[in-house]
């Protein structure tokens, strides 16, 4: 079926099989690998946003990406959210391992994005990545220093605009 | 594309007068709802099922509704568990809440509907028990003589001896109604992952009105992903006939009762499921002798 | 390396490999359905030139060609227009096999023996000294994980170009002339960046290498081989007696390691001395007998998983002070302060050192954990509630680091270079096995600071030898930092030679300036407690906190290695089956000796202190047949059930 979608800012026009996920259809169609696809084993590897919010990529159809917008760690990482987040990587010392940075990067920033500061709705989020790269208390670190640093940005600009 | 490699028909109705005119025209056609129990299968994708029809219930917006009254809420099927929290964190059940807490991040119950935890084929939540302890009643709409009809049904009617919940052929969960639950003692616990760790894994819902030493209405559901669900009024009368604290040779012969519940209805349960439903009923037994012994005398 | 070739997705082939469950099997008939011009099926018998890849010494087959070896060995590869179509025309292949004898692998080596003194406490006193025994096992673990990766060959011009996560891409090249017979000159490596938990990119990328470049040469199109990631660990099984005097001090030990290699050793002598160098325990004692020795299986191959056998049997000896110390009521800390001298005894596999770093990281991490006062509480608690009422325990694990490879594998395989100056004021440097990009870069600039100006352009290294391994797995640090000052060195002297000389002039050293007296070289120590509980409903040891510290002789970047040695700890409780909670706190300090020696492999010592301290403290809550690693709710409910 003929599937109309944004792909990181790139308005496609995909011939798709209607019911391919959408992380196979980033691996295989689109070319990124830094998504994974486990099989129904739940890895937490493929996380992308999904219109703004942040979904496991596996879970997602291909006939729903009809005039929906999808952002992979390959476009986000480009952007200004992710500096916050690389800059909360450096402040706190703790940096995820290859294996999950894409997919851990983006569920941060939607926890970030959403402003969640509460321990246990930040560590139940990231309960689905099953790397053990992170402990608890970094991962929640990162969280908590990452909206700090786009509270104060976001200050900043609001101050010169 | 290879040839064997069939692309499933998309319908998309966007109200249930499309829904029945798709359904009458293909009655094989697979519901599709928020799609987690189906996409989380091993090897889902690709599939060689020839001429598949899939009925793509999310752009139907009777079934996102969401409404209540001061007796009870009532959620279209495809409203997703997120949604269900974040609309009814402060009059649902306990049970209920603690339920779709336990499921785990909100990557999952984004995209998990009310209607497709309950109808899937296989237990991938622990959501169906949950709501037949709450007594939940569910709106079910099948097709008689061609035409679209719908029925309110108690969901316990729609568990059959194996444990599984079975809906009429041809028919789809379009409303689910939850009653406020008034009852003071309300436990869910979930050991294992239903959705990576099904062999071994075991959930148990359970409320009561804790009334002194005694439990009134008690209602008790347990779990098992790869078996079904055991429920029995004859365990929640064993439980109303307790009187609170249970000392250990009283908890002993409980025990006994439930497993011998389980081993009737459920052949092939694993030695470690045996031992977390031991474990839990263990803590509620705990819970409720703690909360027996401590409850204020003005809440008779 | 070059860039990617941006070639479309569409005009490829993608591949996927078939795999045969149970070894031990001969294949007699390979059915395929009829396959058009778009598929490609490639069997052991389709490999243009040998079926096989060889690391060091050893072989074995990229494609079992007749006989499958080992449980899930590859029994062939398919390559079709599209993963769709490859998968669902793999599912109507059939693979039909018969049993078949099992071959003796006739390379396993002799058994490693090792000791000193001839005390024997049976022939004592009666009475004067009591035997302490311990086994210590680790499952052979060969399981696919979660993790998807590929490997995409495709020619352009007269170049091959590879592109494949690797922590050995000499070794991908390597194996792809061998195969393809494509000229090493042309194979162009282009590296994905990966994270090797359990090196499981050292040695699977290149025979995924060798059949992804097959099939382009086949095909004529790029081809892209997909799998998930391979992780395999050879069996342990450590037992091990000693003779302790009415104090409580060892006077005489034995210890046999059994190592299950799989189908194929790889590396099975370097193998024996790595472990045979974690199987010396830090105490004195009068006399001591170790031997190693390596089986085969019908497992998949396993030799590298972080480490080269040494985190194994550092491990298995940790859990065995622990138990000596039961026997004296000690805790394990206060019993090492008790046996341990000032000096650390030399042998030929590590040198004779103080032990006062070590056993300074102990105390801190005795300290903040409250260690002594834990344990004894653990102790009590048990004595008192019995087995199924009290499952906590608290694990204690201390010891040193080793660097790199043994003495002896280094003289064997000769790493050498040679740097020239030539006549247009250019460096080039000849060696025999780097090629990390980010090492490379660093070496340019150190050089470029001594020849050329501070201008690393001007600086070129290029590789010809067969022998080439690089940024590769964690036991090859000591290799990189003496190579490091080696050619600074050499950089120095050149710096002279350039004026005092016609040019070109040329100087050759060896990647270390002198060999160690023993084996391995000490360095870095560390003291990891680990502390456990069994949660009761559902029988799943949780790990709820971790104390680590750790000193190394020299720190090059204090937050890498922070992260390094934080993310192995977690990795290998939680590997070893330890449940890592929400509420799990981790304490890690790092020190500096400021010795400035050899650098040690931190992730190897700190992956041994892990085991260590978690069977330890698997022990101490479920009891010995708990402390067998990995561990699960299943293997803790059938012990209880026992």
């Amino acid at each position: 079926m003929k599937i109309d979608c944004t792909i990181d800012g790139k308005t496609l026009t995909l011939s798709l099989n209607s019911d391919k996920p959408l992380s196979l259809i980033l691996r295989e169609n689109i070319g990124i690998d830094s998504i994974n696809h486990c099989n129904g084993k739940v890895c937490g590897l493929c996380a992308v946003l999904l219109d703004g919010k942040a979904v496991l990529s596996c879970l997602v159809p291909a006939f729903e990406l009809n005039g929906k917008e999808v952002i992979t760690f390959e476009a986000f990482q480009r952007t200004r959210g992710m500096k916050d987040i690389e800059k909360a990587y450096e402040m706190t010392g703790a940096t995820p391992c290859n294996s999950c940075y894409a997919s851990r990067s983006m569920i941060f920033e939607s926890l970030i994005a959403e402003g969640v500061t509460d321990r246990s709705e930040i560590l139940k989020q990231l309960s689905l990545v099953k790397c053990r790269c992170m402990t608890p208390d970094d991962e929640v670190n990162v969280v908590l220093k990452a909206i700090e640093i786009r509270r104060k940005r976001n200050v900043r600009r609001s101050q010169f605009a | 594309m290879y040839e064997g490699l069939s692309s499933p028909n998309i319908h998309t109705p966007r109200n249930m007068q499309e829904y029945s005119t798709i359904i009458l025209h293909y009655p094989e056609s697979t519901l599709w709802a928020g799609g987690t129990f189906i996409m989380s299968r091993p090897d889902a994708y690709p599939s060689r099922k020839p001429n598949q029809e899939i009925i793509y219930l999310g752009e139907i917006d009777e079934l996102h509704r969401f409404q209540r009254n001061d007796r009870f809420a009532e959620f279209g099927s495809m409203v997703t568990l997120d949604e269900i929290i974040s609309t009814g964190k402060t009059v649902l059940p306990k049970v209920l809440m603690d339920n779709i807490e336990n499921i785990g991040s909100r990557l999952i119950t984004r995209r998990a509907t009310i209607g497709g935890a309950i109808a899937a084929n296989e237990l991938t939540t622990s959501f169906p028990g949950t709501l037949i302890v709450l007594d939940t009643n569910v709106e079910i709409k099948y097709i008689k003589k061609r035409r679209l009809h719908s029925r309110w049904i108690q969901l316990t009617r729609l568990l059959d001896r194996s444990g599984h919940i079975v809906i009429p052929s041809q028919g789809m969960i379009s409303r689910v109604r939850i009653a406020f639950s008034d009852k003071n003692y309300q436990n869910f616990s979930s050991v294992g992952s239903f959705l990576t760790d099904p062999e071994d894994s075991v959930s148990i819902a359970f409320a009561a009105t804790l009334n002194q030493d005694v439990l009134l209405n008690p209602t008790i559901a347990l779990t098992y992903p790869k078996m079904g669900i055991l429920y029995s009024r004859d365990i929640d009368n064993v439980f109303s006939s307790l009187r609170f604290p249970l000392d250990d040779e009283e908890y002993k012969s409980l025990e006994m009762i439930i497993f011998t519940f389980i081993d009737s209805s459920f052949q092939g349960l694993s030695n470690l499921q045996r031992v977390r439903t031991r474990g839990i009923l263990r803590e509620i037994i705990d819970d409720l002798n703690e909360k027996a012994l401590t409850m204020p005398l003005q809440e008779e | 390396m070059a860039d990617r070739k941006n070639f479309s997705r569409y005009n490829m082939r993608c591949g996927i490999l078939i795999h045969v469950p149970q070894g031990g099997v001969r294949i007699t008939r390979i059915n395929a359905p009829e396959m058009d011009s778009r598929f490609l099926l490639l069997t052991g018998n389709d490999m243009p030139g040998d079926d096989s890849f060889s690391i060091f010494s050893s072989s074995f087959p990229i494609i079992a060609k007749e006989t499958v070896a080992y449980n899930g060995q590859v029994a062939a590869a398919l390559f079709a227009p599209d993963y769709e179509s490859a998968v669902l025309m793999a599912n109507d292949i059939r693979i039909e096999t018969e049993e078949a004898g099992t071959d003796t692998e006739d390379s396993v080596p002799y058994p490693l023996e090792y000791g000193w003194g001839d005390f024997n406490p049976e022939e004592e006193e009666e009475g004067k000294y009591r035997k302490v025994e311990s086994s210590f096992s680790l499952a052979h673990t060969a399981a696919r994980g979660m993790r998807l990766y590929t490997v995409t060959a495709w020619i352009e011009g007269a170049n091959l170009h590879i592109e494949a996560p690797s922590e050995w891409p000499e070794l991908i090249r390597d194996t792809v002339e061998h195969v393809t017979g494509y000229p090493k000159r042309n194979i162009v490596m282009h590296l994905v960046p990966y994270t090797a938990r359990n090196d499981e990119f050292l040695l699977e990328p290149a025979a995924l290498a060798a059949i992804s470049a097959t099939a382009t040469i086949r095909t004529g199109l790029p081809c892209e081989l997909r799998t998930e990631t391979l992780y395999s660990h050879p069996g342990i099984s450590v037992k091990r007696e000693t003779w302790i005097d009415d104090e409580g001090k060892p006077a005489s030990e034995k210890v046999v390691m059994t190592v299950d290699q799989g189908a194929f050793t790889i590396l099975p002598e370097e193998y024996q001395r790595q472990a045979c160098a974690g199987l010396i325990p830090p105490y004195p004692l009068k006399s001591f007998k170790a031997a190693v020795k390596v089986t085969t299986s019908l497992n998949a191959p396993a030799a590298f998983a972080l480490s080269l056998g040494y985190s194994e049997a550092l491990a298995s000896t940790e859990y065995h002070i622990s138990r000596l110390a039961e026997k004296t009521e000690l805790t394990p800390y206060l019993y090492r302060a008790s046996v341990e001298k000032e000096k650390r005894r030399f042998t030929d596999y590590l040198p004779g050192f103080d032990l006062d770093d070590q056993k300074k990281t102990a105390e801190t991490v005795a300290s903040r954990s409250s260690y002594n006062r834990k344990w004894a509480a653990n102790s009590f608690h048990k004595r008192d509630f019995g087995i199924m009422g009290y499952l906590r325990g608290i694990g204690f694990a201390s010891g040193t680091g080793i660097a790199g490879f043994s003495t002896t594998f280094r003289k064997s395989s000769g790493f050498g270079a040679m740097m020239t100056y030539t006549q247009k004021h250019n460096v080039i440097v000849n060696t025999s096995y780097i090629n990390h990009p980010g090492t490379v870069r660093r070496w340019k600039k150190s050089i470029a600071d001594r020849l050329t100006d501070g201008m690393p352009d001007k600086v070129a290294f290029s590789d010809h030898g067969n022998d080439s391994m690089d940024i590769g797995p964690d036991v090859l640090s000591r290799i990189v930092a003496s190579f490091s000052s080696q050619l600074d060195n050499a950089a120095k002297k050149l710096a002279v030679l350039k004026e005092e000389e016609a040019l070109p002039v040329s100087l050759k050293f060896d990647a270390e300036d002198s060999y160690y007296p023993c084996e391995f070289e000490n360095a870095g120590c560390g003291t990891v407690v680990c502390e456990i509980s069994i949660r009761q409903s559902d029988m799943k040891p949780v790990a709820t906190a971790l104390w680590a510290a750790f000193s190394f002789p020299s720190i090059l970047e204090a937050e890498s290695l922070r992260n390094s040695l934080k993310r192995t700890l977690m990795m290998t409780l939680s590997e070893f089956g330890a449940e890592i909670p929400m509420d799990f706190q981790m304490n890690i300090d790092i020190s500096s000796a400021g010795s400035g020696g050899a650098l040690s492999s931190p992730q190897e010592l700190a992956r041994g202190l892990a085991i260590g301290a978690l069977s330890d403290a698997l022990m101490q809550a479920a009891g010995k047949e708990a402390a067998a690693l990995p561990t699960s709710s299943s293997i803790i409910e059938e012990l209880f059930r026992k």
